[in-house]
């Protein structure tokens, strides 16, 4: 009985240990802190402060915290951190902003959330911490060197129903994704299928992969939540309105019944539909993108940085055979693609401000970006010099043949936040979602869905003080 | 054996598969899943035939990074321990205000005793959100949110009630004769508790031990508002394997299958008085 119980008690041991990450070595430790003590600030100013972290499971959340305790040795500020999946996530960072607790001081959030935050004043500007020479050091940090779209998208003036890119700079991104088409470069080239350029086009492509290949020809998001709406599908129906369009007019009224939102919903319904996944209803993003990695779809129009896993050896059954192209454009010939980053914001609410900027500062720093995308596949990275890396050139210049590449930098030119910004985005899009549902099953004409929809918008809108 | 009899015995048995096949399935299920590497996780259709690993056991202790399938750090052992406190302390806590109160709506008089009971009860339909945010609020100022007491009292909310109407009809169930006995041959109420009642009750005690600590073991929403990183329990650990980019799959049904396994002993190990304890009371 002795041995085992030593073994036991071993194994426990090893559990418990193990599970803290091992400290970085030495000499690399001060490399790293060398590098960060060039920026001409006092990075100890808060030192003996503590700071809560929100963080949602992310590439660049994990590659963040094995250099905790870099940061301390850098500044001596304590950090403490809760990671959670996205919808959970939210939910408790809802509950904190809301009740003004300041559990978390920096946050993880994205411009689309930013609009709910900055009304109620939960989140701080950060356009003064950046101008504090006492604080920021802005030839070391280089804040040009992100992408100025990517920046702008995390501006807003406050102003409902527009104002994005100007304003007070409320996050910085750390991930950048755009919606681009992915497809089986192989069954397209056996079967002759051509790269769609109009959503007709998808449409025959994909009615074509399910007839040779037997395979759905396209596979997509299609749980009756917002979540279905906001990559492909938006991407696809503002191209095709050549960016003239939004899902709410100048009155803040809903506008999905507009002829070309009409038209654009009822072709990309019929071809899921017709060629899609019989289980599109319940399909998240996830089963999305694993049937496309798993080789059972000809297209998914969706998150470009998915790649990465299709393009995964160690799981992927169609690495090194998916092409890559900008989603069909619209009469005009230019694609306008939605974009959406994360980024770090700091909490109002947080008592050591200056403490969260200089973690923020020192987490979208040049080299923990760069180590977030080499280190964890943080794709796509927000600065330029990350981007244009060459280890990271290399990698991502190895997706479809350099094909990735290409398309994610032209998407980059023209996409832009697709959504009009207001605070109830989320029930919107769901009401949005919901009125799919209804035309997938045929249960309504898509003028009629889209008609009813909107009369629930308006309705929504007007309970939320939104609108008049 | 008459054919017919034979025949009878053929459908049972075939019932019995079938209703054993549509219970295990999807355990099976999960334990093959955390056995295949990401690959076959993710085929289609799904292969029955594939090379094991036990790679998805050891990243829930170690935690790693291999290649560009990364895995993360998911700190399991850590939340497994939290839930055994959490639920533990939990369980015995109902047990200790339980009991006493049971004892008193099964056996005394007085004044409200029926409202007073309901109120109990009430405690169980109301919806979570109801309590969590206030919970959230007052427990940021006392100190109590991220802390094992804190989550402990939290979980009342899920067992008390549960514990005290368990144990009162348990209680109802013997006779008062036998308490009438004790009493004349001189218990006290509390020794009548002690000698007499709870001892008749052991099967009444153990379902509401085990379906206490079941529901406990399987909470989430509390645990997600009221506790932090070092109080998180296996459930609110699990989703930790839901990443942005992809899912590992492989690994929460490891984890999932290792969370199971407390619920599945503390079973398996008063089966009996399961049984006995699910069905008394059954004729009245």
């Amino acid at each position: 009985m002795r041995i085992p119980r030593r073994w036991l008690s071993a194994l426990l041991l090893t559990g418990l240990v193990t599970t803290q990450a091992p400290p970085p070595a030495a000499a690399q430790d001060s490399e790293a802190l060398a590098y960060y003590r060039q920026a001409k600030i006092n990075w100890r100013q808060a030192e003996g402060q503590s700071l809560t972290i929100g963080l949602n499971k992310h590439p660049f959340t994990e590659s963040l915290l094995p250099l905790i305790p870099q940061f301390r040795a850098l500044t001596g500020i304590n950090v403490d951190y809760l990671i959670l999946p996205e919808a959970e996530y939210f939910t408790k960072l809802a509950a904190d902003l809301s009740q003004q607790r300041g559990e978390f001081s920096v946050i993880m959030t994205a411009p689309i959330r930013n609009w709910g935050y900055v009304i109620p004043d939960w989140i701080l500007p950060l356009d003064g911490f950046l101008s504090d020479p006492k604080l920021t050091d802005r030839a070391w940090y280089n804040l040009e060197d992100f992408f100025p779209g990517l920046l702008a998208s995390n501006r807003w003036s406050g102003k409902i129903g527009g104002g994005i890119g100007e304003g007070p700079l409320y996050s910085i991104p750390v991930l950048s994704e755009t919606y681009i088409l992915a497809y089986r470069k192989d069954i397209f080239e056996q079967y002759n299928i051509k790269i769609p350029t109009t959503i007709e086009e998808m449409a025959e492509a994909a009615r074509l992969v399910k007839k040779n290949a037997g395979i759905a020809g396209i596979t997509a998001r299609g749980t009756p939540s917002v979540a279905s709406i906001g990559t492909g599908f938006i991407s696809g129906l503002k191209s095709y309105t050549d960016n003239q369009w939004g899902e709410l007019d100048a009155q803040l009224r809903g506008n999905l019944h507009d002829p070309r939102s009409v038209k654009y919903t009822e072709t990309w319904v019929n071809m899921v539909r017709e060629s899609g996944p019989p289980n599109w209803a319940n399909v998240q993003w996830y089963d999305a993108m694993e049937a496309f990695t798993a080789g059972q779809a000809g297209m998914i129009a969706d998150a470009d940085f998915f790649a990465a896993n299709y393009e995964d050896p160690s799981k992927s059954k169609v690495a090194g055979k998916v092409g890559y192209a900008l989603l069909p454009a619209g009469p005009g010939g230019k694609t306008y693609a939605s974009l959406s980053t994360w980024a770090l914001g700091i909490n109002k609410a947080t008592k050591n401000k200056d403490a969260a900027w200089l973690f923020v500062q020192w987490a979208t720093a040049q080299r923990t970006l760069l180590n977030a995308t080499l280190g964890f596949r943080n794709y796509n990275p927000t600065r330029s010099s990350v981007f244009n890396d060459p280890e990271v050139q290399k990698v991502m210049g190895s997706w479809g043949n350099g094909n990735y590449l290409k398309t994610v930098a032209r998407n980059l030119e023209t996409a832009r936040v697709a959504w009009i910004p207001q605070p109830e985005r989320v029930r919107v899009g769901d009401i949005w979602a919901r009125s799919l549902h209804e035309i997938y099953f045929q249960k309504m004409s898509a003028a009629d869905a889209l008609k009813r929809a909107d009369a629930e918008i308006d309705k929504v809108l007007k309970e939320a003080g939104i609108r008049p | 054996m008459t054919p017919r009899r034979s025949l009878v015995h053929i459908g049972t048995a075939l019932a019995a598969a079938a209703l054993l096949f549509w219970t295990v399935f999807p355990f099976l299920w999960i334990l093959l899943t955390s056995l295949k590497s990401p690959g076959d996780i993710i085929s289609v259709p799904p292969t029955f035939i594939f090379t094991p690993t036990l790679d998805n056991y050891a990243a829930l202790v170690i935690g790693e990074q291999r290649g560009q399938y990364s895995s993360t750090r998911p700190d399991f052992p850590n939340y497994f321990l939290n839930s055994i406190i959490i639920s533990g302390g939990a369980v015995l806590l109902s047990l200790a205000a339980g009991i006493p109160s049971a004892y008193a709506l099964a056996r005394f008089d007085f004044p409200l005793k029926g409202a007073l009971a309901f109120t109990f009860m009430s405690f169980r339909f109301v919806p979570f959100i109801a309590f969590v945010i206030p919970l959230y609020l007052v427990y940021q100022q006392l100190g109590l949110y991220n802390t094992y007491s804190g989550l402990i009292l939290a979980y009342q909310l899920i067992t008390l009630p549960f514990t005290i109407w368990m144990l009162r009809s348990f209680f109802q169930e013997i006779p008062l004769e036998i308490q009438e006995a004790a009493k004349i041959d001189g218990c006290t109420w509390f020794g009548v508790l002690t000698r007499v009642i709870l001892p008749l009750s052991m099967p009444g005690l153990a379902v509401t031990i085990i379906l206490g600590f079941i529901f406990c073991w399987n909470a989430f929403n509390y645990p997600l508002m009221l506790a932090g990183r070092q109080t998180f329990p296996v459930t609110v650990g699990a989703i930790q394997f839901i990443s942005y980019e992809q899912v590992l799959w492989g690994q929460m049904a490891a984890a999932t299958l290792v969370s199971a396994l407390p619920q599945l002993i503390l079973s398996l190990m008063v089966q009996k008085y399961i049984v006995r304890g699910l069905t008394m009371g059954a004729v009245k």
